[in-house]
């Protein structure tokens, strides 16, 4: 588990920015975009990860702001 | 290594296909999560056993049973609706009717999409308790752990700290196969078998 990361999560009334292991969501948000937004500013801050979990729980998006250890490849 | 008894397996009856995946993920964590063993027929691949008699071994095998009867509408004009569910059931509920010993504890959850909608196609079921998803992951994690909690007498946390715990799980296992050989579109085609193994790991690993 990558300790200082941050997760974009559905919830019934909107989507939630939580941090891993926390019991509770850090807030919660109407819009996916506006989750997106506050989640990139903690991870930033905190040089984690920020992954964008879609409403089935797969990573639509994964954004690390300090030593990548998965580094985006891309694909021919 | 969790070792499969009658006692533990839960034989999950659902479409194996991509438009599922979705339903399927968060309902194996869930069952994991209970400490119970999932068998599906897609568990052992390239055998040269019939579908049939693989069914035959689960439901026999199996004391708990989760059925899904969401796809047994047909969604467009033309299309065959899907008969292996509920034929699944009928074998499943025919077991505990008809078997002896162990087979007569075997108890079932149904799922289907919507509320009453299979009072139409399948009137025989008129008064089992059938749970609603909506076709939402986060609603399949609420149903299962109702029932596995409520009739099955397992302890799990609320359906949000599950479902939270499936994200993480998500989080990790995408990091885990990203190092391993895996591009990031390879990951949503994940063999079930292989996603179940994660799971399994992860649940042992992360949760007491």
């Amino acid at each position: 588990m990558i300790k200082n990361s941050r997760h974009v999560v559905p919830r019934q009334e909107g989507w939630a920015v939580k941090k891993s292991g926390a019991s509770r969501a850090s807030k919660v948000f109407d819009t996916q975009e506006d989750a997106i937004k506050y989640g990139r500013s903690q991870a930033k801050k905190e040089s984690g990860v920020l992954y964008v979990h879609r409403r089935d729980g797969t990573i639509l998006d994964r954004d690390s702001y300090g030593h990548d250890s998965n580094p985006p490849k891309d694909r021919k | 290594m969790s070792v499969s008894t009658f006692e533990t397996n839960v034989f999950v009856n659902c479409p194996y296909d991509d438009h599922f995946r979705p339903l399927l993920r968060p309902l194996l964590f869930t069952v994991l999560c209970a400490g119970l063993n999932p068998r599906m027929a897609a568990e052992r691949l390239n055998s040269g056993e019939t579908r049939f008699s693989k069914i035959v071994e689960l439901v026999r095998e199996s004391k708990y049973a989760i059925h899904d009867l969401s796809r047994i509408k047909a969604e467009r004009a033309g299309e065959y609706f899907r008969l292996n569910m509920p034929f699944e059931l009928g074998l499943d509920v025919g077991c505990s009717c008809f078997g002896s010993g162990e087979q007569l504890s075997k108890r079932c959850l149904i799922l289907e999409k919507e509320p009453y909608r299979h009072q139409i196609a399948l009137s025989d079921l008129s008064n089992s308790d059938i749970a609603a998803h909506y076709d939402e992951p986060v609603r399949v994690v609420t149903a299962v752990r109702h029932w596995l909690v409520n009739d099955v007498g397992i302890d799990l946390p609320g359906p949000s700290a599950l479902f939270d715990l499936f994200i993480q799980f998500m989080a990790d296992n995408y990091e885990y196969l990203l190092e391993h050989g895996f591009h990031k579109n390879d990951i949503p085609g994940l063999p079930v078998p292989e996603l179940i193994k994660y799971m399994r790991e992860w649940v042992a690993a992360n949760i007491s």
